[in-house]
């Protein structure tokens, strides 16, 4: 039975196993676990200061846990650094958006690529050909997301000039671009009316589709929680109060008591 | 002024544009206040003078000052690297502190410290607060070439040199490697989630810095052939920085244009005068007028992160345009 | 043994300049983040102040009622320059970020410098000594203490640091000035919405640290010569030292003043050579933020992602 399990720990995209994490005397996220295939929308509900955002936190590398692990692609990834882990192929958007302003929208997306590079110092700063050919290829490739998400237009403006909702696709294509198998999106509805939420839905379907990650989803927007997750885990004062499908979920009584009960109501973010 | 004068001047100048353009590798592109800048020019000049003093061969002509700038860069690299580890886990005004701390204790130590004189200065120690000198008789030390001179640093010497480090930085700033340093000035957190190894790149851009700066040193000294702590003081520090914050932080071009016109300014001022009043003599006191409403009126410099000032690009109607497209994407 | 002895009581009593001067700093930086270059002009501009007044009080004046007078007025400069900074240089970019408000400050600490220079040209002022029971002359005396002499006004500076220290903790901690200071160092933006005057409180906090730096401008003038640079060196000593008791904290800044004067001795006690003096604060500062970066009485403030 043992070794079952071992196998299908194998099978899965992304595994965590008891994750705590303390900040002072308040345990943020408490005996976290999950389990996530390859290709799976998964979202994470729960009320606002439920542990959501330090749950991405741990898994990203920008906080450690206090115990418990992190398995991605079989790889053990507890306590990398943030840079390695978006190197392994976890890619995440902010609550807030973290675009960088002072750069053209076209550069924000070369960012991606960044790791991707195969030219060095020399080449760069000589210009030798190795350099063009690269920057080219890159060039196409950000021009090919910029399409995907309808922002092509605005490629060599500051990404400061952009309009709300573009910059939310401007960071989640920046996060795709990067060429990620799991991407972590948080809150990608905020700030979005339903229309632009209706589009979101079936853009990160989309994506699912054609570039094969999978999505693992923080989100207060229970319609697109329900057209969209396949699972959801819901979190409440950092610990799983449930985990099922959308359907289950809504209709668990724990779920309801901590939380809001339609399905309709959106935060105002 | 005569030509000796403009000569030297031009080349001061062109010294700071070096300076400059190396305080806006760590200040204006990678976002990182750094108030010690004085201190590597210090170590490069020093560095410089040194390997000269000990290490002529006047057989070899101009070579002499590939191995003493070579010898300046990797001193100031070195010493960058020593600063540079504590220093990358500072934030902000922590980091200007220490980095100011670092230029203060550069400056001290020279003052106090003395080297052994070598066959140049048989017999006696040079260093301390009078500083290093080259010989003023060679002749004496090198019968065959009694005509050799270390001063080579003419003003064309110092503003090719400005023109290529220029290019050079760049190049580098339109590369990944300037996007990740950027990245990292704009947002440390979505650099690391961008795969950005920010340490590292800190360290490249404390690095990169620093050794520029030190070939300005090799520079200065090839210029002065005799420097003294003095010069490499806060002020000295803080004029460069002003320098790039009047071009535009985050602009090569806009750091030599700030060189330039700060440069120029005192020999302007020295001959106008306004009510009776001599301007040159206010200089330091205009400097910092200059500073505090140039901060509040115009913070973006003159030419803000750009290396073509953008109304100069739109008249020469330079627009980008997208790649051709050969397939379509999926 | 006797030698240490000296050196440790000059330290103290150093320190507790420095000590002066960094609560200026760390009560500023505390509630806009703001590293106020200028605060070593604003002790410049107290011992000047302080100066001033001693040339125009009568001649005959007791030293036992001067000397009160002279550091009065010192701190009521400090008050002034401190407000008048606030007012015209610092209030108007306030929103512009760190960078804005850093080169701000160090183009305001030249300013001052650079006229201190203009006012006074020539030689540095010192309280003239020649008259027996004269300021001057009475801050001369000095006592043997540890095989050196020590300056006998300076065993004042302790007790009216501790003094002015207590005074100021009494403020921040249990007034209700002092709460509004504590809530909008901690957030700004929620104490205005609270009805907190921000303006008003930085005004006023500006005004103590400037009281500080003034009062300590004034004790140091009595002791040794006034120039227009003298701000400098005391003004960076002290930042430090705020550092590395943990800036924003008070007893923090009391601690680390007395640990740069300290220390400073301590390297002259083992004979290395004077010159370096200054360098061992900066030391120190290099140490304290590679160990424990957040200053010894500090506490760790984490970025929110």
């Amino acid at each position: 039975m043992k070794q079952l399990e071992t196998i299908q720990k194998e099978f899965k995209q992304f595994f965590a196993e008891g994750v705590s994490k303390s900040f002072g005397g308040l345990k943020a996220v408490d005996n976290f676990s999950m389990e996530l295939n390859t290709g799976e929308i998964v979202g994470l509900i729960g009320p606002n200061g439920a542990g959501k955002t330090t749950v991405f936190n741990l898994i990203t590398g920008m906080e450690t846990p206090d115990s418990g692990k992190f398995y991605f692609q079989r790889d053990f990834i507890t306590g990398k650094p943030p840079h390695m882990i978006s190197e392994l192929g976890i890619a995440r958007t902010f609550q807030n958006i973290r675009l960088l302003d002072y750069l053209t929208v076209i550069d924000n997306i070369k960012i991606a690529y960044h790791k991707h590079i195969s030219y060095n110092f020399a080449h760069a700063s000589l210009r030798l050909p190795k350099f063009f050919s690269v920057e080219k290829e890159i060039t196409e490739k950000s021009f090919g997301f910029l399409e995907l998400f309808g922002i092509e237009d605005s490629a060599y403006e500051l990404a400061s000039s952009l309009p709300y909702g573009k910059r939310r696709k401007l960071e989640m294509a920046r996060a795709l671009a990067t060429e990620a198998s799991l991407l972590l999106l948080d809150e990608p509805a905020a700030g979005l009316n339903p229309r632009e939420t209706t589009e979101l839905t079936e853009l990160i379907r989309k994506i699912r589709d054609d570039f094969h990650v999978s999505i693992f989803l923080i989100e207060h927007d229970m319609s697109l929680v329900m057209n969209l997750c396949e699972r959801v885990i819901v979190l409440n004062f950092g610990e799983i109060i449930a985990h099922g499908t959308p359907h289950e979920v809504q209709n668990n009584p724990d779920v309801i008591e901590a939380y809001l009960g339609t399905g309709k109501k959106k935060n105002v973010s | 002024m005569s030509w000796f004068e403009f000569n030297s001047v031009l080349g001061n100048i062109g010294i700071f544009a070096i300076l400059a353009l190396s305080l806006n590798v760590i200040c204006g592109m990678t976002g990182l206040l750094q108030l010690g800048q004085a201190g590597f020019f210090a170590i490069g000049a020093y560095a410089a003078g040194l390997t000269s003093i000990y290490f002529t061969f006047p057989e070899l002509g101009v070579l002499n000052f590939a191995i003493s700038a070579s010898a300046a860069m990797m001193a100031a690299g070195i010493f960058s690297i020593i600063l540079g580890i504590p220093c990358l886990r500072l934030k902000g005004d922590y980091l200007a502190i220490v980095t100011l701390g670092f230029g203060e204790i550069t400056r001290l130590v020279l003052i106090n410290l003395m080297f052994p004189g070598g066959k140049m200065h048989p017999g006696e120690k040079i260093g301390g607060a009078t500083g290093i000198k080259f010989t003023e008789f060679p002749g004496d030390l090198w019968p065959n070439s009694p005509n050799y001179t270390a001063e080579f640093a003419s003003w064309w010497f110092i503003w090719i040199a400005v023109i290529i480090i220029c290019v050079f930085l760049i190049n580098i700033k339109k590369s990944s490697f300037g996007r990740a340093m950027m990245c990292i000035r704009e947002d440390e957190i979505a650099a690391q989630a961008m795969g950005i190894n920010i340490s590292k790149y800190k360290m490249i851009a404390f690095l990169l810095s620093a050794v520029v700066a030190g070939l300005a040193g090799a520079l200065f000294f090839h210029k002065e052939l005799s420097i003294a702590p003095g010069k490499f003081n806060l002020i000295c520090s803080i004029e460069i920085l002003l320098m790039i914050v009047l071009g535009g932080l985050g602009s090569f071009s806009g750091a030599v244009t700030g060189a330039v016109v700060l440069g120029i300014t005192p020999y302007i001022l020295r001959h106008v005068e306004i009510c009776g009043y001599r301007l040159g003599e206010y200089q330091q006191l205009m400097y910092a007028v200059l500073l505090i409403i140039l901060i509040r009126l115009a913070p973006n410099g003159i030419f803000g992160m750009n290396e073509v000032p953008v109304w100069i690009g739109k008249l020469l109607k330079m627009k980008n345009k997208p790649p051709a497209k050969q397939n379509e994407t999926a | 043994m006797d030698n240490f002895l000296f050196f440790l009581t000059s330290g103290l009593c150093i320190g507790a300049v420095y000590a002066l001067i960094a609560l200026g700093y760390t009560l500023v930086y505390g509630i806009i983040k703001l590293i106020n270059f200028a605060h070593g002009e604003f002790y410049m501009i107290g011992a000047y102040a302080g100066f001033g007044i001693y040339l125009v009080l009568p001649s005959g004046t007791p030293a036992i009622l001067s000397i009160p007078l002279i550091i009065l007025s010192s701190g009521i400069a400090g008050i002034i320059i401190a407000v008048l900074t606030e007012q015209i240089a610092y209030k108007p970019i306030r929103k512009s970020g760190r960078l804005a408000a850093l080169l701000t400050a160090i183009g305001v600490s030249f300013l001052l410098q650079n006229l201190a220079s203009f006012i006074n040209k020539a030689n540095p002022l010192q309280y003239p000594s020649d008259k027996s029971g004269s300021i001057g002359e009475i801050c001369q005396r000095s006592i043997v203490i540890g095989g050196g002499g020590i300056k006998i006004i300076q065993f004042v500076y302790i007790p009216l640091t501790i003094v002015l220290t207590l005074i100021l903790w009494h403020i921040v901690m249990k007034t209700n000035f002092g709460r509004a200071m504590r809530a909008v160092s901690q957030d700004p933006d929620a104490a205005a919405l609270m009805g907190i005057d921000i303006n008003s409180v930085i005004r006023k906090t500006f005004l103590l640290g400037g009281l500080m730096a003034g009062i300590a401008g004034a004790l140091i003038g009595f002791q040794s010569v006034i120039e227009p640079m003298m701000g400098f060196m005391p003004g960076l000593k002290a930042f430090i030292a705020a550092v590395v008791g943990g800036i924003g904290s008070i007893p923090g800044a009391v601690l680390g003043g007395f640990i740069i004067g300290i220390v400073e001795n301590m390297v002259l006690f083992c004979n290395i050579p004077s010159g370096y003096k200054d360098v061992a604060a900066f030391v120190v500062l290099i140490l304290v933020l590679l160990i424990r970066p957040q200053g010894i009485l500090g506490s760790n403030v984490r970025e929110k992602v």
